[in-house]
């Protein structure tokens, strides 16, 4: 099982991520409705990081909470799957686990998909705080 | 709007009545202005009315951003803050870095226009479409950070937040703007959010941006952008230093100005050596879109306090430091602290100083007009305590509080002691040690700002070509182009560094072309910069700003830095009808008839007749 890792430490804060993932899942640039998305905690001066993205690892909260089939695991690519037509926009998704988001213009669900094996936001990281590793 | 890259609406505000309405963005002001600066220089000549005072409920205050801010372009989060600056009485725009910019694009704003007055202070709270004004009563008199914190407290993580200081509050002439430890930054924007009882804005965008590109096309031109500047071997010295790289070697070479201008060269600048600051480095900062990441977390202790903040940037070390004969890095860094707190430019606020500091050795100021403060150059234990006095505008505070030229005229001497150009302060290169700076300095529409044309780039560092640092020939040229395509870059809005860093004009050209699907040339880069040079002058001849007001203090032609083995001055008097006709400006700088017809400007023209 692979996933992508981050390393609060390195990250820079430059948002190149959520960009490149939110242009290239949905043809906008639009970091609030990406698959990864960074903040950090503003009451304290410079504080720390924090990154949502799907972990991979857990029980697949989001699978279990969804009512109708719309998003579901994909045992070969090891990735969930999300499916606009059975979508009822219950919003059940979005409870279930933090690092879920939608899309405000489309009502998509946006879930990492490891852009189906070498992940954009990876590859854009100027500082390697974000990898892609494999679960020993 | 057929062009991608913009929202297509600027977000109006009238804080006398609470109303918002939007202003559109044409498809015509995006072919003749591009974005940012040049909206900013267009929308600021067609709203402000001549003479008004800047503190007055007619002036306004302006955000832009660029069709490239927020897009994935390298450095592209940029926002710019425009206004009739309190400081200059000339049309001023201040840029900042930050997540700021690109969240208000996000919320679906390309720009903001405030009009008015506040009967109480307020904050700007902008959750994409849902604009409000909420009560900041709460916050008025708090410093930068704290406003911000408390706002963040009360909004959430999700926000981008800027606030003005005590500083902006008292209307200190070079009051800024801060977002986190992102200032926007010189000419008194500051003080206009004061005088309108604007304490903060706060902006959230869930929204997105479409660009003119197709999607796979458009990523792999980021890319390839985003590669040059990382294997740009410049890139490394911003990567570890942040701007501070660069400041031993302008000393070494007689470019770093010491002493209010005696002098271009420091003895001994070891002390705030790049390689020292960088020991109290805890963590890298970025920008939005950026992979240069010039920024760092810093931490520190003077005389028992501690501060977290950011990492010192090149300007406000020379301006708190060598500039006024200092060189104790932790009271350097301490007082650039002090100011993003107060939310007040350090550049200025240095060359308050340092006139202050000449006056005082020249015999012209006394110890009781001074309130007692020990003005002595090199005296670094003075910084903290006055820097607070020209926030509060307590005493003798409240004559620097003017910026040096205002200070000047307060007391009724020491002009000629003031190191400034239209009222902005000189920026650390030397205009003896770098001519077309120089002429750079007197001719920019806002005052004395390097990054109008950083023409060090060419006179010394070789990196857009390969002048003479002292001999002007050639230079009326240089700064003309420069300053043309500087206007673009800041209308993008890109980041000045990108200059050093591998990005042509054809590159500018290509990452505006990206974003809104223009198909824009080198040509196209510096017509529309000529275009927004030409009507910022507009604005400035329309105030009665004339020949007389391009002029350097006589400091610089009339004196040598004795530091300087060849002994060089500069007169850039003797370059002005050079660069009148490098500009097609008359012979007293008045944009011609014929020129402004070729940049379709003709409706302007009877303002200046």
């Amino acid at each position: 099982m692979t996933y992508v890792t981050f390393h609060k430490e390195k990250c820079i804060a430059c948002d190149l991520c959520s960009e490149v993932c939110s242009l290239s899942k949905l043809g906008r640039i639009q970091p609030a409705a990406a698959a990864i998305r960074i903040t950090r905690d503003p009451a304290v001066y410079f504080g720390e990081m924090r990154c949502a993205v799907c972990d991979m690892a857990h029980d697949r909260a989001c699978v279990e909470s969804c009512p109708v089939d719309a998003l579901t695991f994909e045992e070969s690519s090891g990735v969930v799957r999300f499916d606009a037509e059975l979508c009822t926009d219950c919003g059940a998704c979005l409870d279930s686990c933090p690092n879920v988001a939608q899309d405000a213009i489309s009502r998509r669900i946006m879930i990492c998909d490891l852009c189906d094996g070498d992940p954009m936001c990876v590859q854009w990281c100027p500082e390697a705080a974000l990898t892609w590793e494999a679960e020993a | 709007m057929k062009y991608g890259g913009y929202t297509g609406k600027i977000l109006t505000v009238d804080l006398a009545s609470g109303s918002f309405g939007e202003m559109p963005v044409t498809e015509e002001l995006a072919e003749g202005y591009l974005g940012g600066r040049g909206f900013a220089a267009k929308i600021l000549y067609d709203e402000l009315a001549p003479g008004i005072d800047p503190l007055g409920p007619e002036n306004k205050i302006l955000f832009v951003t660029g069709p490239a801010t927020g897009t994935l372009v390298p450095t592209a989060s940029r926002i710019g803050i425009g206004c009739k600056s309190p400081l200059t009485g000339a049309q001023s725009v201040s840029y900042m870095g930050g997540h700021f910019g690109a969240q208000l694009k996000y919320a679906g704003w390309d720009g903001i226009l405030v009009s008015g007055v506040s009967a109480s202070p307020v904050t700007l709270v902008i959750d994409d479409g849902r604009v409000r004004l909420d009560d900041a009563t709460a916050l008025w008199g708090k410093d930068t950070y704290q406003s911000q914190r408390e706002l963040a407290a009360f909004l959430g993580r999700d926000f981008q937040l800027g606030a003005i200081g005590p500083a902006g509050e008292n209307l200190v002439s070079y009051a800024n703007f801060m977002h986190v430890q992102h200032a926007a930054g010189r000419g008194g924007i500051g003080a206009v959010f004061g005088s309108k009882k604007l304490k903060a804005v706060a902006v959230r965008g869930t929204g997105g941006i479409t660009v003119g590109t197709s999607t796979a096309e458009y990523i792999t031109q980021c890319r390839e952008l985003h590669q040059i500047i990382m294997e740009n071997p410049v890139r490394d010295g911003f990567r570890w230093f942040g701007t501070t790289g660069m400041l031993p070697y302008m000393n070494e070479v007689v470019g770093l100005p010491y002493r209010n201008h005696q002098d271009d060269r420091a003895p001994d600048v070891s002390d705030i050596h790049n390689e020292e600051i960088a020991k109290y480095v805890k963590r890298y900062e970025a920008c939005g879109g950026c992979n240069v990441i010039c920024g760092s977390v810093v931490e520190f202790e003077r005389q028992g306090r501690s501060y977290r903040t950011e990492r010192i940037e090149h300007e406000s070390v020379w301006a708190l430091g060598p500039l006024c004969g200092i060189t104790d890095l932790p009271a350097i860094m301490e007082a650039g602290h002090v100011c993003d707190l107060l939310g007040m430019d350090t550049m200025s606020a240095g060359a308050a100083l340092s006139w202050a500091m000449e006056a005082r050795e020249k015999g012209l100021l006394s110890a009781a007009d001074v309130d007692g403060l020990d003005l002595s150059f090199g005296n670094a234990d003075v910084l903290y305590d006055t820097l607070h006095r020209i926030a509060a505008r307590d005493g003798f505070g409240d004559v620097l509080a003017r910026g040096s030229r205002g200070a000047a005229e307060a007391v009724g001497k020491g002009a000629e002691l003031a190191m400034q150009v239209k009222g902005l302060d000189i920026a650390a290169y030397a205009p003896r040690g770098f001519s077309g700076m120089a002429l750079n300095y007197a001719t920019a529409a806002r005052g004395a700002d390097h990054n109008k044309a950083f023409t060090v780039a060419a006179e010394f560092l070789g990196v857009l070509g390969d002048y003479d640092r002292y001999d002007t020939t050639g230079k009326p040229r240089l700064v003309k182009t420069m300053q043309d395509s500087t206007a673009v870059i800041d209308s993008l809005i890109m980041c000045m560094f990108t200059v050093d860093l591998g990005i042509s004009v054809e590159l500018y050209a290509r990452c505006g072309s990206l974003p809104t699907g223009m198909d824009l040339t080198a040509d196209d880069v510096y017509t529309i910069g000529e275009r927004i040079n030409t009507v910022e002058r507009l604005f400035n001849v329309r105030e009665g700003f004339t020949r007389a007001d391009d002029r350097l203090p006589g400091r610089f032609a009339a004196e040598a830095a004795p530091s300087d083995p060849g002994a060089h001055t500069v007169d850039v008097a003797s370059l002005m009808d050079e660069y009148y006709v490098e500009r097609s400006w008359d012979t007293q700088g008045v944009p011609t008839g014929t020129m402004l017809a070729r940049l379709g400007l003709t409706d302007m023209a009877a303002a200046v007749r």
